[in-house]
């Protein structure tokens, strides 16, 4: 089953332009897309997410045009969480986790229901902020921060969430603790999850289903063992390396020496 | 840190007793003093006396007024930081000082028999010169920075038709003057009766303006996902915005600052949930301009300076030490 399709998806913004995607992300499962900088990866995601509007093709979710959801709805369908940025507002991360529930809310309402407060006990429950509820968000750190987003992003209790870079900045302790939140997630509440992942091993190690994109186009999509492979690694970022698999983690290991001086990024 | 004397707590409380105050200090000083005392007895028996007349007809309405310009220029300020993030954004922002400023001037030197439509033209530069400037920034949206740039733009250019009236005819200036630098004096129940409906309709209407501040401060892309028409709401802030302040530069002139320096300050000391900083902004205002425009009328006697200037002077520097000390923008 797919949860999301786009269909000849392209927009031209000058300095880089996206050439009719189209590619599916399955339902149920979590997909890394990944890609060096400035593929598209972000911009897909946007698009999906209705923060951008394409030039030219469709996004369908389940078979519904994204277009044609009211925004309170879509917000109640898909959500994302951007790169992170510094945010203004000043709020204890409870306050902001119920944010999560705007959706689901009368636009004036302050009074939160019971069935609102509940979610929201259980978006900080799974993200283990819950010991943090209380204090103000800014306070905290970077890695705290983040699960704290995506407490606010589940507390929407969407069927998909999209996550822009999730564990970029982060320590490897917070990425490992965000994968591994994100995996829980979609394999007991079923949340359909596509995240753009700049670490090709946790890509692997943390997704079911693979979507590799250069220069603006679909250079790959697959199981994630099967996509993962020196041609791809060559192809897509110009590295020669070897792909190995240690207790079942891939490693990269670049062959020393070769490791393109050019880049292939923008 | 939950204490019932947090720094926040002290706020909340000692805000509103300083509006009392202020509106008190109000009704008793000036070259006249009258007492407590004395004012509830003209305020409770019909008798007619001098202090009857200058606490009816004069101080009250002067200090009514007052209030409401404060409440209504620091809600606007706030609101305009919150939807601009930029903690510099005031009323001047949006056009409104230029907008009404405009207006006026035009009002006073070309049509100066119609000079009781004053109020009404400023009202409405404001509002049309805000509603310029937002179309200008529209570009599939209208984002805080364009707009800040389109604000510049058309400041400039109606400062300069501004100047350029007021050197073609320099001779009617001077009646311009007062209303440039922005003072409460003379004002009386009649410019209270045209600001009040206004001001506290704008006013009611802020409440509602409370949730969609804090979503957009959560940002433009989060608060979209979270199911909110970002550009519906930051058109209906700035345009409300506009309003309160327009409401208040009508019958006080430009007083400038108060949309600045108050949200600010609250700002600083409570952080900017605007379910606190709003009211807070509201109440602040009223007791600010209160207490200046009472200070400006009484503590230079003969002269009656215009409250703007002394907000201006006294607020610039009391707002930079605010910056340095806490080193917050």
């Amino acid at each position: 089953m797919k949860a999301i399709q786009t269909k000849n998806i392209g927009l031209d913004l000058g300095r880089f332009q996206l050439q009719s995607v189209s590619t599916a992300f399955p339902a149920e499962k979590i997909t890394a897309i990944i890609g060096p900088n400035g593929s598209g990866k972000s911009t897909l995601l946007k698009i999906i997410s209705r923060l951008l509007a394409a030039d030219a093709g469709e996004v369908f979710i389940d078979d519904m045009n994204v277009k044609m959801f009211r925004t309170k709805e879509f917000a109640k369908t898909l959500t994302m969480l951007p790169q992170s940025k510094e945010l203004l507002l000043q709020l204890t991360v409870r306050e902001l986790v119920s944010y999560g529930r705007s959706p689901h809310q009368k636009r004036f309402g302050y009074k939160m229901a019971a069935a609102d407060e509940e979610i929201v006990n259980w978006a900080l429950e799974i993200t283990g902020t819950v010991k943090h509820a209380d204090r103000m968000y800014h306070t905290l750190s970077g890695g705290e921060q983040q699960k704290a987003r995506i407490a606010m992003s589940l507390a929407q209790k969407t069927d998909i969430l999209l996550l822009d870079e999730p564990t970029t900045f982060l320590d490897i302790a917070h990425q490992f603790d965000v994968l591994e939140i994100l995996r829980e997630i979609n394999q007991q509440y079923r949340v359909t999850i596509v995240m753009v992942l700049h670490d090709l091993q946790q890509a692997v190690k943390y997704s079911d289903y693979l979507v590799a994109m250069k220069k603006g186009n679909i250079a790959a999509a697959g199981v994630p063992e099967d996509v993962l492979t020196s041609a791809f690694l060559k192809n897509v970022y110009d590295i020669d390396a070897k792909v190995k698999y240690e207790d079942g983690y891939p490693l990269i290991i670049p062959a020393i020496g070769n490791v393109a001086k050019d880049g292939t990024g923008g | 840190m939950i204490t019932i004397f947090s720094k926040k707590n002290l706020v909340i409380v000692l805000t509103p007793l300083f509006v009392i105050a202020a509106g008190f200090y109000a009704l008793i000083h000036g070259s006249v003093t009258v007492t407590i005392p004395e004012i509830w007895t003209v305020l409770t028996t019909d008798a007619p006396s001098v202090h009857r007349t200058i606490i009816v007809d004069l101080r009250l309405p002067r200090m009514l007024i007052g209030l409401l310009v404060g409440a209504c220029l620091a809600a606007s300020g706030a609101l305009l930081q919150g939807v601009m993030k930029n903690p510099l954004a005031d009323p001047g922002i949006i056009g409104v000082t230029s907008g009404g400023g405009l207006a006026a001037i035009v009002c006073m030197i070309l049509l100066p028999e119609y000079s009781y439509l004053l109020p009404a033209t400023a009202f409405a530069g404001a509002l049309i010169t805000t509603l310029i400037i937002y179309s200008l920034a529209w570009d599939r949206g209208a984002s805080p920075v364009k707009i800040i740039l389109a604000g510049v733009a058309m400041n400039s250019l109606l400062g300069a038709v501004m100047n350029g009236f007021m050197v073609v005819y320099s001779e009617r200036v001077q009646a311009v003057l007062p209303w440039l630098a922005g003072g409460l004096n003379g004002r009386s129940w009649y410019h209270l009766e045209f600001i009040a409906p206004y001001a506290i309709i704008g006013l009611l209407l802020s409440f509602f303006a409370i949730k969609p501040s804090n979503i957009l401060l959560l940002g433009d892309d989060s608060a979209k996902l979270l199911g909110h028409h970002v550009e519906l709401q930051r058109f209906f802030i700035i345009i409300l915005a506009a309003f309160l302040a327009g409401t208040a530069v009508s019958v006080a002139g430009l007083v400038g600052f108060v949309g600045l320096v108050v949200p600010h300050v609250f700002r600083l000391l409570t952080g900017n949930d605007y379910r606190l900083l709003l009211p807070l902004s509201i109440v602040g205002g009223a007791g600010l301009v209160v207490l200046a425009d009472t200070i400006a009328r009484s503590w230079f006697d003969p002269v009656e300076l215009p409250v703007g200037i002394l907000l201006a002077a006294l607020g610039a520097p009391f707002f930079l030490i605010l910056l340095r000390k806490r080193r917050m923008l």
